[in-house]
């Protein structure tokens, strides 16, 4: 893994997000370069990558450069950190981060697609309703059809 | 002498409405066979009638498409938070039951989209809210959940929505992330990052001299808790 401080060492092997989300609070510049460099290394174990993954997705004002980020690795990623990319998009929220969302509507998993459908009902711009509704129409598994069915209906009710 | 069924309803509220007592479970508090040992009923009842404890319902979140079988290590984690409780503190674990709910609300792979682990000014996710539903009519205030992990990839988290108090833990928790979510919530006691021998280390996989200490300042904290009973 890549050379770290020890506080985000012990961020990311902690049993639970305390320390992280104290990390991200603070904001330091260094130590999004850092998780960015956990991220990117291909020897990093999943569920390291897992958690900075997570941690870049809630950076104070670097939307873009999480994005960026997750753009570069996507298409390597396993099916678990592929969910918690697609989950770290839905929070940025962003244009772009809508596109590379909408990009995974096609995975195999069922589960990366769930993980679309929650990231699009954060989102809530005509592009994600109308994937929503695709999703609630077409896709092969039944409990991702129910799922986008749902989010429709809750998000039409708001 | 005050006949078990007695102990049994007074001091823990099970089999009030006259249904069957099962010492295993109702008494023992053992519900599964992943941890076997030696258990004595005498011992039990004494501590049911003398020492504080907490209630705890505990639910296993498990796929519809597998098999609905209980958390293989949940024995383990009971016992675990006993046998610290109790050495550490005076206080022990009761569980009111375990169930296993089939379901496919956090997909296949059972990973919970949490907002964020914060113990105030917390955020509930969709996720979050429909899995701290389940559980609540078990006959106890905080309930357990076993995922497999949240998005993140954590070990567990003890945030919650607002009057439904529980914590999760996933599939690859230590012996010791059970009771360590548990001690977040049952006495709001916070990590300790420098004290590695205690419980509450960040990392509960990397802590020394086991079993794991609580101090007496975390004991008072779950002792004095209003969800520390006593018979």
């Amino acid at each position: 893994m890549e050379r770290i401080t020890e506080d985000l060492r012990l961020a990311l092997e902690a049993d639970d997000p305390e320390e992280l989300e104290a990390i991200i609070e603070r904001g330091h510049p260094e130590d999004f370069e850092a998780f960015q460099g956990v991220i990117e290394n291909e020897e990093t174990p999943t569920t390291y990558r897992r958690r900075a993954l997570y941690a870049l997705g809630k950076w104070p004002d670097r939307d873009s450069d999480a994005v960026n980020v997750i753009e570069s690795v996507l298409p390597r990623l396993t099916e678990l950190e592929r969910i918690t990319a697609i989950s770290t998009l839905g929070r940025i929220g962003t244009a772009d981060a809508r596109e590379l969302i909408v990009s995974k509507a096609d995975d195999d998993s069922p589960d990366v697609r769930r993980q679309v459908i929650k990231g699009l009902s954060r989102i809530e711009d005509e592009t994600a309703m109308d994937t929503l509704r695709e999703f609630a129409e077409a896709d092969e598994t039944e409990h991702v059809r129910e799922l986008a069915r749902e989010t429709l209906r809750r998000l039409q009710e708001e | 002498m005050t006949s078990l069924r007695t102990v049994v309803q007074d001091c823990l509220g099970k089999g009030e409405t006259g249904e069957s007592i099962s010492v295993r479970e109702d008494v023992l508090g053992v519900y599964g066979d992943d941890n076997p040992r030696a258990r004595s009923v005498v011992e039990r009842l004494d501590r049911i009638q003398t020492q504080p404890f907490v209630r705890i319902a505990l639910v296993t979140v498990r796929p519809t498409s597998s098999p609905a079988e209980q958390n293989a290590n949940l024995q383990r984690d009971l016992d675990t938070a006993n046998a610290i409780y109790q050495s550490e503190c005076g206080v022990w674990v009761y569980p009111v039951g375990s169930r296993v709910v089939s379901t496919d609300f956090l997909g296949e792979t059972v990973q919970l989209d949490q907002d964020d682990c914060f113990g105030s000014g917390h955020s509930v996710s969709d996720d979050e809210d429909a899995l701290f539903d389940l559980g609540r009519d078990m006959g106890a205030e905080i309930v357990g959940y076993y995922i497999n992990s949240d998005v993140a990839g954590f070990r567990g988290c003890a945030a919650h929505p607002k009057h439904r108090l529980g914590f999760w833990v996933g599939s690859s928790a230590t012996q010791w992330t059970f009771t360590h979510e548990l001690t977040h919530l049952v006495g709001r006691n916070k990590h300790r990052t420098n004290d590695t021998n205690n419980l509450m280390f960040t990392n509960t996989g990397a802590i020394q001299n086991l079993p794991p200490d609580l101090t007496d300042n975390q004991c008072e904290r779950i002792q004095d808790d209003k969800r520390t009973e006593s018979c």
